[in-house]
């Protein structure tokens, strides 16, 4: 058996090696996505801008992150911006994340995530210089002149979702799962339902809050448990944790929408389709604004031209189809008005 | 039975197969005098590295083993800080976690963004699916064979620490450890064997909740679930019977709170989501106040 003697020197070795590691690792966890020069637009300087994410690996993670990826991926890949992202910063850490970038000379600081909302609101007056965007939902913009905010029309959103899964049910029950019952997310589901009794006034219902975005057996739970009342249609609007919610479709022969992305290819069995959001254009939008100087102290609403359904790869019949893609171009050119009431009971105190 | 009734049950035992198999590996190691917070970190490695090598191989036994074998590896280092240092147990069961967390995160990214899925394969959610519609035999076909095993390791255990000479002794180095050493027991020996076993029991506690539960793989899967095993072993006074109990009323608490909020009773949803915490919290209040083995937590030192 081995006596260790000596441990001073023991000790000072493993605290090294789990020091080398660590930096190993933290140099892994924060990503510079740098643009290929050639890219960059001959002659205008190269714009550096920072943003910072809740969760980790956004691009495979969930929900909004997914699709605000493909924003930061147009502002590195087709306007040449240098764009220093931050991974799992929890939203205390936000405000001092998006400070320590604007003092590092990064312009604009990008807050993808409604729930950095109190930093947005924080962090602006304190560098004038700096402008600060929130490309989610936010519900007023901070109390300086150099923040701005690009904000899908979530209601509008949710209509489009409530048609997709009323027209598709064969049982007449269609399920709401979210991750955190946050205020964009009741209004999202609020119009859902609305869209959803638009076109088939007996449909039915189920909202079910899972508690948090990543807990992937509670949300497999949540999902069995809808599946159970028979449920068959469900959409989905989490973080992380939607794998289990796919989990759950597929083995109770029941069919996901998938939120903002498309989510195709993480469950080929379980997807009806998914309820694109536009972030790109969000993203494009905010980039000519911000690269033209016309960028402007002001919410820019996104409305049904963000929003679209991804391709069904005959998830549904023809017919089925055809009807869904017929009512969303109604709703999309005024055709069809669905009230807008806000659900405050999904959502009890 | 009614089908709420079976499927509440069954969402019971589903939730608590993975904290009775990390209870036992606390309440192990604890017998034998050492804290095992570390826990939570055995158990995300025994997760992740289930899902992988279930993946990878396609069979889940073999992936059951690799995730028994890597919280045994744990348990080695483990055992190389707290036993033969040795530093302060509870300081390095939370550097345990915290690495395992980091590794398990940055490991799982690398798979990924490589282009792997990691969908296991879903064989060990039940022992029997084509029986789950008979009466009655199809309530236990509905369970996983993780479950099966689980309870036999309740039993076995508690026969081994309450029973046998071995287990005696064990317990004797919890105890007393310089009273065990002056009887003649190894007691540095024992306890890097038992904490290899205890992280063993936790890593298969993480396959448990990465192949039995759900068939996938997230960033810190476990969410605090090695705590609530704590939890439950403390409430069972060290018991694994009591801990398996426990960890049954855990296991209802998760179930009952998504079932309640089911039921549209108007509650804010957070009300139901604190169930299973708040009935740990109450059953600890109505049956607390036990004593754990008196050397737990304090460093051996020879001589």
């Amino acid at each position: 058996m081995i006596i260790v003697r000596n441990k001073t020197w023991i000790v000072t070795v493993v605290l090294l090696l789990v020091a080398l590691l660590g930096l190993a690792v933290a140099g892994c966890g924060s990503t510079t996505t740098t643009a290929d020069p050639a890219t960059t637009t001959t002659g205008a300087a190269k714009v550096k801008a920072g943003m910072m994410f809740s969760i980790t690996n956004p691009p495979k993670a969930g929900g909004w992150d997914r699709a605000d990826w493909v924003g930061v991926q147009y502002l590195k890949n087709d306007l040449g911006w240098e764009i220093a992202v931050a991974e799992g910063v929890p939203y205390p850490q936000t405000a001092g994340t998006a400070a320590g970038y604007a003092e590092k000379g990064y312009n604009p600081v990008i807050f993808p995530d409604a729930g950095q909302s109190e930093a947005f609101k924080s962090v602006p007056a304190q560098y004038p210089k700096t402008w600060f965007v929130m490309m989610s939902a936010v519900d007023a913009l901070p109390d300086a002149p150099n923040a701005a905010a690009w904000v899908p029309d979530f209601y509008k959103y949710g209509n489009m979702v409530g048609i997709i899964a009323a027209k598709a049910t064969k049982s007449g029950k269609i399920g709401l799962i979210g991750g955190v019952p946050v205020p964009a997310l009741v209004i999202l589901f609020s119009g859902a339902i609305e869209g959803a009794k638009a076109v088939n006034p007996n449909v039915e219902v189920t909202v079910s809050w899972v508690g948090d975005w990543v807990d992937l057996p509670k949300h497999k739970e949540v999902t069995n448990l809808q599946v159970q009342k028979g449920v068959d249609v469900i959409f989905a609007d989490s973080g992380p944790g939607t794998t289990g919610v796919f989990e759950a479709a597929e083995a109770g022969n029941a069919k996901v929408i998938g939120f903002a992305a498309d989510w195709y290819d993480d469950a080929p069995n379980a997807i009806l389709t998914s309820a694109l959001i536009d972030a790109a254009k969000m993203y494009k939008q905010m980039a000519e604004a911000f690269s033209n100087g016309t960028l402007k102290k002001q919410i820019y609403p996104c409305g049904f031209d963000f929003f679209r359904a991804a391709p069904f790869r005959g998830s549904v019949s023809a017919e089925v189809e055809k009807d869904i893609t017929d009512t969303i171009a109604k709703l999309g050119s005024g055709e069809l008005k669905i009230p807008e009431v806000t659900h405050e009971e999904i959502n009890p105190q | 039975m009614s089908s709420w009734i079976v499927s509440f049950l069954l969402a019971t035992m589903r939730d608590a197969v993975p904290l009775i198999f990390a209870a036992l590996g606390i309440l192990l190691a604890e017998r034998a005098g050492v804290l095992n917070i570390g826990v939570e970190g055995q158990m995300l490695a025994g997760a992740l590295t289930a899902v992988v090598i279930a993946v990878l191989t396609q069979n889940v036994w073999i992936a059951v083993v690799a995730a028994s074998i890597t919280g045994a590896v744990i348990g080695v280092i483990q055992s190389f800080f707290t036993v033969y240092l040795p530093a302060d147990q509870i300081v390095v069961g939370i550097a345990i976690n915290g690495t395992c967390l980091g590794l398990t995160s940055f490991i799982y990214k690398i798979t990924i963004d490589k282009g792997m899925q990691l969908i296991a394969p879903g064989t060990l959610q039940s022992i029997a699916p084509g029986l789950k519609d008979v009466p009655v035999i199809g309530f236990f076909a509905s369970w996983s064979p993780l479950a099966y095993i689980a309870i036999v390791a309740v039993v076995l255990m508690y026969l081994f620490l309450f029973r046998t000479g071995p287990g005696l002794l064990l317990r004797s180095a919890g105890e007393s450890a310089h009273a065990a050493h002056a009887a003649g027991l190894n007691v540095t020996l024992l306890r890097t064997i038992v904490l290899c076993a205890a992280g063993s029991l936790c890593g298969l506690g993480g396959a448990a909740l990465g192949l039995a539960v759900v068939r996938s793989f997230t960033d810190n899967l476990t969410m605090g679930r090695g705590f609530i095993a704590l939890a439950a072993v403390y409430f069972a006074r060290w018991n694994p019977l009591l801990a398996f109990g426990a960890c049954l009323l855990f296991g209802a608490g998760e179930a009952l709170a998504f079932r309640a909020q089911a039921a549209g009773v108007g509650l804010n949803p957070y009300y139901y989501l604190m169930l299973p915490y708040v009935m740990t919290l109450i059953a600890v209040g109505l049956f607390g106040k036990g004593r754990g083995p008196r050397d737990a937590g304090k460093p051996y030192l020879k001589g």
